[in-house]
């Protein structure tokens, strides 16, 4: 039987057997009269998913080619549409395993061959997908930037077309670009070679050197817009790196970054603009104060705790015996000179002294009890899984002795498991921070507070919130 | 879409033409006559509900055979009968072979995937692409399928191989 006897037969066959499957001259009237019933009742949330994926099953229809250049977007707009691959509906998960045997990314085995052929439930066939994903991308972490490298290598070692690819599907797909780089097809007079040879001789030039002694260094070259374009600016450029071995002595730089324009072949910066400017840079202060706050970060370090809320209560009870008063001294004498970093105060610094720290004396509170008592208040006050305290990998601790002893934490959002939360990097628990005081004496909650996570804007009064 | 009238009489329009094929379709994805009935309801009901979805829509057939299509997967989960013998189907109206009925028990005996395929391409009589818009799954997926219904369907009448 081939395809079009199938489809003679199977006309026929379906209406004569099936033939006393008839019309139900009624069922016009109940549709309508079930619909007047339920005018005035809300919608049902499940009628409006189903529209929603119906809607975003349209976006598919592009997928007409086998190829699996042409498949791979759908990948990139499910993960937009739907978040995390380990949260999309198993059929859609079906559709990638299915793609990635279609294309011998995967072996085809029994398990593979009952998910593509919809023979299992949708609670196995969700969960065998997630394993031959997770076993193809070769980490827990399925996503399609991973997808697409298990599939065609690492992205440093694709072609110029196929990251001009992936930005462009990235575009289309409506994924935000302005933070990230913008890759395009290389064009102009200016070839890939004669790009590379126009940096490596500004490079030469601005550290007089002949040319050979750049030989040692690793140079990458691709064709990209610059990262610091000015918005509406589209002009690609060859984008040349040179980077120091690791573990090259006397080297004449870690790295330098040129772009050369296609057409022109000028560089938008020369070697020596670029290495003048990092001259000027600001540098860590070097002053008495600040070598002996390196020397406690440097104890802390080692210990490993690489935040000032990491550090065993014994080293913040010696810092804050040391060099808090030296820190509020100057913060009181007006004159913040001693305390300049990168050309302004160091708020860190400032925030870190504005409290006197110490250790817990017999008869107070143990931190494992103000623990239980700070995560019982912000989950009841915040409606927070209380099981997610236990996740936080970085949560600041302090026994605060400035007045009544207090047990201090605080919960770094930025250090959950992302795969722990609904929402993936968008979960409202990703972006806010949140504190707890508790009286170490009485036990009593002080304060509880939540506050969004800040990137850049540190106040002080935003960073005394972490201490 | 305007005035309840108009939309009842799009309603009408929809039912006589879709109707008795949706439910033949329908009966042989969910292989139960009164999950199929009602899974006819329910498409009609919710193709009225968002009758001006379908002006969104390039076309009315892959409109309401996706909504068909999902209605009745989301009842298979009550299909309790999932083997079906010839006195297990409805009575016909219409005098028919017995390779006629042969060839419905086995296409009942196709997997989910490969069963909604074959039901849309060569019963509703709808194109690769159409059917791709209608599973949202990529067209030489459809092909795919198709090729692996008919490979499995001469397995099944030749062998009388069945699934579950």
């Amino acid at each position: 039987m081939d395809e079009k006897e199938l489809r003679e037969r199977l006309y026929h066959a379906v209406d004569t057997r099936l033939s006393g499957l008839e019309a139900d001259p009624w069922l016009a009237e109940r549709v309508i009269a079930h619909g007047r019933e339920s005018k005035n009742v809300k919608k049902k949330i499940s009628v409006g998913l189903v529209w929603m994926i119906v809607l975003m099953l349209i976006a598919v229809t592009a997928l007409a080619v086998a190829a699996w250049r042409d498949f791979a977007p759908w990948i990139a707009q499910t993960e937009h549409d739907e978040g995390d691959f380990i949260n999309w509906p198993a059929e859609k998960k079906q559709i990638v395993i299915e793609a990635l045997a279609e294309h011998e990314f995967i072996e085809k085995t029994e398990e593979i061959q009952a998910l593509c052929e919809g023979r299992l439930n949708q609670d196995e066939a969700s969960r065998m997908a997630d394993e031959a994903a997770k076993a193809f991308v070769g980490n827990e972490n399925i996503c399609f930037m991973n997808i697409m490298q298990a599939a065609w290598g690492p992205f440093d070692d694709w072609s110029d077309e196929d990251r001009a690819w992936y930005s462009q599907v990235m575009d289309d797909t409506g994924v935000d670009q302005s933070d990230k780089t913008v890759y395009a097809v290389p064009a102009g007079n200016v070839s890939r070679d004669e790009a590379a040879a126009i940096a490596r001789k500004s490079v030469a030039e601005a550290c007089q050197v002949d040319e050979n002694v750049l030989d040692a260094y690793r140079m990458t070259v691709n064709y990209q817009l610059p990262e610091f374009r000015e918005p509406g600016d589209e002009q690609p450029y060859w984008y040349v790196v040179l980077e120091a071995p690791r573990n090259m002595s006397d080297k004449l730089f870690s790295d330098i970054e040129l772009f050369v324009h296609p057409e022109t072949g000028e560089l938008l910066e020369t070697a020596s603009e670029i290495l003048s400017a990092r001259k000027n840079i600001p540098v860590p202060p070097d002053n008495q104060l600040f070598r002996e706050i390196r020397t406690y970060e440097e104890k802390a370090k080692e210990m490993g705790a690489y935040t000032f809320g990491e550090w065993p209560l014994e080293l913040k009870a010696v810092y804050s015996k040391e060099i808090t008063p030296k820190v509020q001294a100057i913060v009181e004498s007006g004159d913040l000179t001693e305390l300049m970093n990168c050309g302004q105060p160091d708020m860190r610094v400032v925030a870190q002294s504005s409290s006197i720290y110490g250790i817990p004396q017999n008869g107070m509170m143990t931190q494992e009890e103000a623990f239980q008592v700070a995560s019982d208040a912000l989950a009841e006050r915040y409606a927070i899984p209380h099981d997610l305290f236990e996740e936080y990998d970085e949560i600041a601790v302090y026994y605060d002795v400035t007045d009544e002893p207090l047990w201090k934490f605080v919960f770094n959002p930025k250090s959950l498991p992302v795969e722990k939360l609904k929402g993936g990097y968008d979960d409202p628990l990703f972006q806010m921070c949140y504190r707890a005081e508790v009286d170490a004496g009485t036990g009593q909650i002080v304060c509880v507070e939540e506050f969004p996570f800040e990137t850049g804007k540190w106040t002080l009064e935003y960073m005394k919130k972490w201490y | 879409m305007g005035s309840d009238a108009a939309r009842e009489q799009r309603l009408k329009q929809l039912i006589q033409v879709h109707e008795v094929k949706l439910l033949r379709m329908c009966y042989m994805l969910l292989q139960d006559k009164a999950l199929a009935e009602k899974a006819v309801q329910e498409t009609f009901y919710k193709a009225y509900q968002d009758m001006e979805q379908f002006y969104e829509e390039s076309s009315e057939k892959i409109w309401l055979m996706k909504i068909a299509v999902n209605s009745c997967k989301d009842m298979w989960h009550a299909v309790k009968e999932r083997h079906k013998t010839p006195d297990m189907l409805p009575k016909a109206a219409l005098p028919f072979e017995k390779k006629d009925e042969a060839l419905i028990l086995a296409v009942m005996a196709l997997p989910l995937k490969l069963r909604e395929v074959v039901l849309l391409h060569d019963y509703q009589d709808m194109s690769a692409s159409e059917i791709a818009q209608t599973l949202g799954i990529p067209s030489w997926a459809v092909a795919r399928r198709i090729k692996a219904a008919v490979k499995e369907l001469e397995t099944i009448l030749e062998g009388g191989k069945s699934h579950g």
